[in-house]
């Protein structure tokens, strides 16, 4: 049966992409389309655009998106746990949370964890 | 050719259009787009072979946080165009790159043909969570802590570095 | 009847029938939140809200859609135009996946009970279900920072990060309250996890923490105020959306309203006991107000709070969110091993 979950979730998917593309493509049918420079600038409240759109921006985005990644695999590690806990050893469990507490606590006290 | 052999087949000529991709687009953002098609081909491959846990833990971590790490990575830097494509691809490291994946494919073919293949999972064991939760726990549980210690490290480790280096720049 | 047979032959076609169903179920709930949302922010305001189209102003969403959709399709100059393209068309393919796997009851089966059982019309009752809500909540910011980068706008790039890391930072106390409650029903299957409620107490009693952190990390990912610091009005016009125009527009914020509504039905589901409820009305109907009543709930608060800043969402989320919930979650078992033994819990 497990053929018919994937085969659901893979056609519940294409089905709402083909009807989004779909509804994207109506007002090539209604309007005619008519560029102009001022419809096609980026917004910028009213000012003309300044500088190209592609900018070296701080790195301190690049922190917690680490951070992140390493919390989220012990959270997925954490779900088979969730699922079978009175039946396991719990110790692998704790030591993925302590050491992931632990990176978030020494980072927060040094001060890595703000906003700059 | 019955419903499984078709999906494999249209999720491998996916998997290969979307990697190819990845090495030829001009665009790095586009080259991550396609990185996140080859993934999710991926996950739908785990999902063909019987385990819906794998294929959704696949797009999790990698659709939700490798590429993430990724995109933050590439658009947060500016680098520059290569000045022609061709001399990009055909540098030594790549040529070496594309060597041995013609070598692995070239094993995995003939351990196809002489063998019969790798071992997969036999049918009939049951792959749900509570299931992968016994045995990861109790038989592979050291694995799972040495996982833990991986994941103390490099989370210290990477964040420190990232720290260093924005220390240096600014 | 030929139907009927022809319908018993095709999954296809049975696959293509429920998700039609869902798609017109979850745009009625849709259309009805955003009602809710202008109509009740509004008096929670002291003002009318829509008033004008159709009786008490029911059908202004139709009038606002038609006015979108006859708009010029236009594609801003620096943007990458196939990804600018794809992104409100997967934003709603992404967003409809998860109501896949929220059990609602679907009633086709019970028209033709002869012929068909429930389980050939529900696709939902399978294992690892509530990881498949995971999974498309976990890709969604790739799509805002995608979403931002190919508008072509520095603007709507930094409102790309901004939500990226917002939602990011939500993702792990989303996960980790949802595991809470897994710990009391010990099933990834989500209508299990509602047919053990049945015979026990509700699950926002019994792990009442947990729905706590689930609906402060469950706004959070929705962009919804407190925490809609993207798209502060003031500051960033729309965030990352500024420069989808006309029918794309039109597709992220259906999109958007069909994850709130996911959302709220996940709440629904797994706080609330999610199609249960005494028999006259049917179960499609308590599913469906239970929704829309969380729903409101989401909008009291949209109506009542102040938005916060980004340093206080990030300071949240890491500081406070993810220890709480990972302690939560070290203690669930123990609650649960208490419930067992005197038989609240089934």
């Amino acid at each position: 049966m497990t053929l018919v979950q994937n085969v659901a979730i893979l056609f519940f998917f294409a089905f709402a992409f083909v009807i989004g593309l779909l509804a994207e493509y109506i007002p090539n049918l209604l309007v005619r389309r008519r560029p102009t420079p001022e419809k096609l600038a980026p917004f910028e409240s009213g000012e003309d655009p300044v500088g190209g759109a592609r900018v070296r921006f701080k790195a301190h985005y690049y922190i917690f998106a680490v951070a992140f990644i390493t919390f989220d695999i012990v959270a997925v590690l954490a779900i088979p746990w969730a699922t079978s806990w009175n039946m396991v050893n719990w110790n692998p469990v704790l030591l993925l949370f302590v050491s992931m507490l632990i990176v978030v606590f020494y980072y927060s006290l040094k001060g890595d964890l703000e906003w700059v | 050719m019955d419903l499984t052999q078709i999906t494999f087949y249209a999720i491998a000529i996916l998997a290969s259009v979307s990697a190819l991709g990845v090495v030829a687009s001009k665009d790095i953002v586009r080259a991550a787009s396609f990185l996140i098609v080859a993934l999710s081909m991926i996950a739908a491959l785990f999902a063909l072979l019987g385990s819906l846990f794998l294929s959704m833990v696949q797009l999790m971590i990698y659709g939700g946080a490798v590429i993430v790490v990724i995109l933050f990575g590439v658009m947060l830097t500016r680098r520059e165009e290569p000045k022609s494509r061709i001399r990009q691809l055909t540098r030594s490291e790549n040529l070496a790159y594309l060597g041995f994946s013609v070598l692995l494919v070239l094993t995995l073919a003939f351990l196809e043909y002489r063998i019969g293949g790798l071992y997969l999972r036999p049918e009939g064991i049951p792959a749900d969570s509570q299931a992968i939760g016994i045995v990861m726990y109790s038989q592979y549980r050291g694995v799972v802590i040495a996982l833990a210690g991986l994941v103390a490290t490099a989370g210290v480790g990477s964040i420190y570095l990232v720290k260093r280096k924005r220390g240096d720049s600014s | 009847m030929g139907l009927i047979a022809f319908l018993e032959s095709s999954l296809v076609l049975r696959l293509l029938l429920v998700a039609a169903g869902v798609f017109i179920v979850a745009s009625i709930g849709a259309l009805i939140e955003i009602y809710i949302e202008r109509k009740f922010w509004a008096r929670i305001m002291s003002r009318l809200g829509p008033t004008e189209v159709g009786r008490y102003g029911t059908l202004q969403l139709f009038a606002d859609a038609i006015k979108f959709v006859g708009k010029e399709d236009f594609t801003p100059v620096a943007a990458d135009v196939p990804v600018y393209t794809l992104v409100p068309a997967l934003s709603v393919a992404f967003s409809f996946v998860p109501l896949l796997v929220i059990p609602f009851d679907y009633t086709v089966a019970s028209l033709f009970p002869q012929r068909f059982s429930p389980g050939d019309f529900v696709f939902s009752n399978f294992d690892p279900s509530l990881l498949v809500l995971l999974a498309f909540f976990a890709l969604q910011p790739v799509l805002v920072l995608l979403g931002g980068w190919a508008s072509g706008s520095k603007y709507t790039l930094i409102g790309g990060f901004r939500s990226a890391a917002q939602m990011i930072s939500y993702e792990i106390p989303l996960v980790l309250s949802l595991l809470s409650v897994v710990v009391l029903t010990r099933t990834l299957n989500l209508q299990e996890m509602i047919a053990v409620q049945s015979n026990s107490l509700p699950f926002v009693l019994l792990d009442f923490p947990a729905f706590l952190l689930f609906l402060v990390a469950i706004l959070a990912e929705l962009e919804r105020t407190p925490f809609d610091l993207t798209e502060a009005d003031e500051e960033l016009v729309s965030g990352w959306i500024t420069e989808y125009g006309g029918t794309k527009f039109l597709l992220l914020y259906l999109a958007s309203y069909l994850k709130a509504f996911a959302g709220a039905a996940i709440l629904a589901t797994l706080f609330f006991g999610g199609w249960l409820g005494p028999s006259p009305v049917p179960p499609l109907a308590w599913f469906f107000l239970k929704t829309i009543v969380i729903f409101t709930l989401f909008v009291w608060i949209r109506a009542s709070y102040a938005r916060v800043r980004v340093d206080q969402m990030l300071n949240l989320g890491w500081k406070y969110l993810v220890p709480l919930s990972v302690l939560w979650l070290l203690l669930t078992p123990f609650a649960a091993s208490v419930f067992l033994g005197h038989g609240v819990l089934g």
